[in-house]
């Protein structure tokens, strides 16, 4: 780092951005219509700059790193689409999965702020968005073949030109949803939080100066850089490779190869993607951002206190096989892609790691279950579509010194749990159950976090899709702690037609009444079971999280029902045999 | 020839296989006057006004607007049409094009429960403005295309013709004249029919079990009016066999010209009488439904009921059966009537032409 910095404004700098992107995210909270954007917080806000040509990431709210990290993909898109086309007042937006997007609905809109010709800071957000139209109603059609069929493509597109709406655009695109008012209000959230965002950058330049600002962009930059390059100095050099693989991709194709070689060399990281499986039928292949942004979402994990920007990716070199899996080309099918290979390619890549910071490593990855339903709502008169995120809320793993926590690993860490009751509000179902089970969490020295078992009854017809993944290949332990417990579903649990469903189904009915379950696994577990203190099995059993047999079966640790106490004499006989 | 049958003969060449081109010039009031190609006059004027109206303010000469949306006036997300705005009127001209994404190529998906299955809507954006092209719209209409090459060229056709046809455009009085014209010979048709209230119904026959919604028509003259009323059939199902409200009204304008000595296929035409296709119903599709085969079987069972209609109120020419003389043969080109997704001959087809083309997505 050079010394001539003004270490004061480029901190008050730095730290000012982080708020900026907070407001971001207030703005679209508070102001978004849909659920997924106001219960469930799939949406990431980031602020990018782009100085002298160069395109980085500065700052980000506490976000869904599979969000913001592709966000970057869709900055460095957007301006090679307008180049010097761009003017003050302007608001743009992309989609494409193959223009810098990751899948369909993934929405990102991006507000230049234009100080000078050579200074401009981009505010940004990115959020999934109810429906983007095709056959399959929220886009995850376990049918695609190609990407034409999971819904409405969007190249970089100014939606906003000089201050005046594009009307025309707009309404292109409402055309392309079941859901118009909802992604309209959504939409004109994420516009708005910009407009806040441009109006922050503006103040911070009004008061420290256009040159002061790029100087703290160039501090920000070099200090994550400068930061990551002396850790990685200390980790071994040589190369560790992962192969980990994906269930399957809804196509009949299963156990997918994932495998990554992580070459540490000096300050510098390489992550090799070859030997992975060429690209697949199935809707599951990921487009060069999504991977991307998988892969740092990684390497972020075991780099907690380094501030995430372009700086961090500096010492990182990708090398992804074109028209593999993980470079998939147009007009592959991506739609599941954040969540499968994304959290393959987390779990290999973490496995990598593994080899060289163990004490570092856990489940960064997200669950893999997933369900959509939809119909008419007999009390609103509606149609609806929801994906039943209450159905896959845990993947948390444990990690060195903990057990792993209630909610979402990192990759969907912005990410809340919905409200039940306003579920039940806005939806046609009611919820009978979401708990956690017993003898479902990862055993290692600190243990994942259980399975969550969530049954519903719905009170109208509608259609169900589930694709699910996870079941064979669930989220890996590290440092000798197990897999964690696998998902599935059960439609029309206890009738006639049960149907229990472990890769997907599509498009089947379920009637008023009906009852719908999920199994979600936790993350794996972190280092040896048998090494577990005898006394957080003992919680666990007084939690109800692990049963007697579970204790001695899984942990080696023998309780004494009657005392509620660890049997100190048959815990060492049982470890000991 | 006159210029729009040109018109028509050139749109005719842009794909080879058949691409039922048409074309329609309004005056400087948005009413389409004249019309050639397929039988869509009154789904063109629908496309027309709602461009005109969404655009409002921001429509002036030498913009170009697109739309295929069957909620504004195309028969399916296969039908493009291409709206110019020129000095004293409008020329729109439209082809069927080969691919707009959705389930299946071209369009056809019986197994889509939505339109959105079916293609994506494009209900009025503009791919130039004041002459300039908007490249930004382009690349999103060829996006979401399988064969975008194949777009790209159906598009430029679309754009050359009606430049063409700018001159054609008629001056405002003339624009009133020829509608005034249309509108009094489609009165005077009518009244070669007998008064009283007739009834008639037609089933939709997809040769698929248990897709079958009916049509019912009801038509009555008197005191020198006429009222035909659709609203009396099945509600949209699930299937693509909705017709438009659009679409209904070219059926049944095409039908009546095939019967009724004069009476012009046209918007100008229906507007002699009054013409109900009810709401939600299967000869009105809402914006929602799916479509995409009604330009087959659906338009067949409106012409049908139209023309026993006419038999019994009287009207001089005989029926000469639409179906059977183009209608079956222009569809089975297009559709496997046996499992409602696109002719192989049809796939091959678009297939090889596609190969042929210089990639430029």
């Amino acid at each position: 780092m050079s010394s001539h910095y003004d270490m004061f404004t480029t901190e008050i700098v730095r730290n000012s951005l982080d708020i900026v992107c907070q407001e971001l995210s207030a703005t679209v909270e508070n102001t978004a219509l849909s659920p997924v954007f106001t219960l469930t917080h799939d949406y990431s806000c980031g602020v990018f700059s782009a100085i002298g040509g160069e395109v980085a990431l500065l700052a980000r709210d506490m976000a869904v790193p599979v969000h913001i990290f592709a966000s970057l993909e869709s900055v460095k898109t957007m301006f090679a689409a307008f180049g010097d086309d761009i003017h003050p007042g302007d608001v743009f937006l992309v989609t494409d999965p193959y223009m810098g997007g990751t899948h369909c609905p993934d929405w990102t809109v991006i507000k230049p702020v234009i100080l000078d010709d050579d200074t401009i800071f981009l505010p940004c957000v990115r959020g999934h968005v109810v429906d983007v139209g095709g056959p399959h109603p929220g886009n995850y059609n376990v049918d695609a073949r190609e990407i034409w069929q999971e819904g409405f493509r969007i190249p970089p597109v100014r939606i906003v030109a000089r201050g005046e709406v594009v009307r025309e655009v707009w309404e292109t695109m409402l055309a392309n949803t079941r859901m118009p008012d909802d992604v309209r209000g959504d939409l004109l959230a994420m516009v708005g939080a910009c407009r806040v965002g441009e109006r922050r950058i503006r103040e911070l330049a009004d008061k420290y100066g256009i040159a002061a600002l790029r100087e703290s962009v160039s501090y920000i930059l070099n200090y994550s850089e400068t930061r990551l390059r002396a850790l990685v100095r200390d980790w071994p050099d040589g190369t560790y490779e992962h192969t980990e693989y994906v269930d399957h991709d809804f196509a009949g194709n299963r156990d997918i190869p994932v495998k990554v070689s992580l070459t540490v060399a000096g300050d510098a990281l390489s992550v090799s993607f070859d030997g992975t499986s060429d690209a697949v039928p199935g809707f599951i292949n990921s487009p060069r951002g999504n991977t991307l942004s998988q892969v740092f979402t990684a390497l972020t994990a075991v780099c907690p206190d380094i501030p995430v920007t372009s700086g961090f990716f500096a010492p990182v070199t990708v090398t992804l096989p074109e028209g593999s899996l993980v470079d998939a080309q147009s007009p592959s099918p991506v739609g599941n892609c954040t969540l499968s290979p994304g959290t393959t390619i987390i779990d290999a890549t973490m496995k990598a790691l593994e080899q060289v910071v163990p004490d570092l490593v856990g489940t960064a990855a997200c669950d893999m279950n997933g369900a959509d339903c939809f119909g008419l709502n007999s009390r609103t008169g509606r149609f609806w579509v929801d994906s039943d995120m209450a159905a896959s809320v845990m993947s948390a793993g444990g990690a060195y010194g903990v057990d792993g926590w209630g909610a979402w690993a990192a990759t969907f860490c912005a990410l809340k749990m919905p409200s039940l009751e306003m579920a039940e509000v806005q939806f046609p179902f009611v919820t009978l159950l979401q708990e956690y089970a017993c003898d479902t969490a990862a055993p290692g020295r600190w243990r994942g976090a259980p399975a969550v078992h969530y049954r519903r009854r719905n009170t109208d017809s509608m259609l169900c899709t589930v694709w699910n993944s996870g079941y064979r290949n669930s989220l890996v332990g590290y440092a000798g702690g197990a897999r964690g417990a696998g998902n599935y579903w059960v439609l029309r649990e206890g009738a006639h037609d049960e149907l229990t469903v472990v890769d997907l189904c599509n498009g089947e009915r379920l009637e008023p009444n009906s009852m719908l379950f999920s199994q979600s696994g936790g993350g794996g577990g972190w280092g040896g079971a048998l090494d577990r203190d005898p006394h957080a099995v003992l919680d666990d059993w007084l939690d109800g999280l692990v049963s007697i047999e579970g204790a001695r079966r899984d942990y080696g640790v023998v309780i004494d029902a009657s005392t509620s106490t660890v049997d100190p004499t048959a815990t060492a006989a049982a470890r000991a045999g | 020839m006159s210029a729009l049958e040109e018109a028509t003969a050139t749109l005719s060449d842009v794909y080879p296989w058949p691409a039922e081109p048409a074309v329609g010039i309004a005056g400087s009031d948005g009413r389409v006057v004249r019309v050639a190609g397929a039988e869509q006059g009154p789904s063109l004027q629908a496309t027309v006004t709602y461009v005109r109206e969404f655009l409002g303010g921001e429509w002036a000469a030498g913009d170009v607007a697109i739309s295929n949306d069957p909620a504004v006036g195309c028969a399916d997300v296969t039908q493009l049409t291409v709206v110019r705005a020129v000095e004293g009127g409008v020329v729109a001209a439209r082809l069927r094009i080969p691919d707009i994404g959705g389930y299946r190529l071209g369009g056809l998906a019986p197994e889509s429960h939505d339109v959105w299955g079916e293609g994506a809507r494009f209900p009025a954006l503009r791919v130039s403005v004041g002459g300039v092209p908007v490249e930004q719209a382009r690349t999103m209409f060829v996006l979401n295309s399988r064969v975008p090459d194949l777009l790209r060229r159906g598009l430029e056709a679309l754009e050359a013709t009606t430049a063409e046809l700018a001159a054609a455009v008629p001056t405002a009085e003339a624009a009133a004249a020829a509608w005034a014209q249309d509108h009094d010979c489609g009165v005077a048709a009518l009244q070669l029919l007998r008064p009283g209230s007739y009834e008639a119904s037609a089933p939709i026959d997809t040769g698929q079990a248990g897709a079958a919604a009916v049509v019912r028509g009801r038509l009555a003259i008197a005191d020198g009016a006429a009222e035909l009323d659709l609203s009396g059939s099945d509600p949209e199902i699930d299937a693509p066999v909705n017709s438009t409200a659009s679409h209904t009204a070219d059926c049944c304008a095409a039908e009546l010209a095939a019967r009724l000595p004069g009476f012009p296929a046209t918007a100008a035409g229906l507007s002699a009488l009054t013409l109900d296709a009810g709401m939600g119903r299967v000869t009105s599709a809402g914006p929602r439904a799916t479509t995409a085969l009604a330009t087959g079987y659906t338009a067949r069972a409106i012409r049908v009921v139209v023309s026993e209609l006419m038999d019994a109120a009287g009207a001089p020419r005989q029926d000469t059966d639409w179906w059977e003389r183009s209608g079956a043969e222009a569809f089975a080109s297009r559709v496997d009537t046996a499992s409602n997704v696109l002719s192989a001959e049809r796939t091959r087809a678009i297939a090889d032409f596609a190969d042929t083309q210089e990639l430029t997505a």
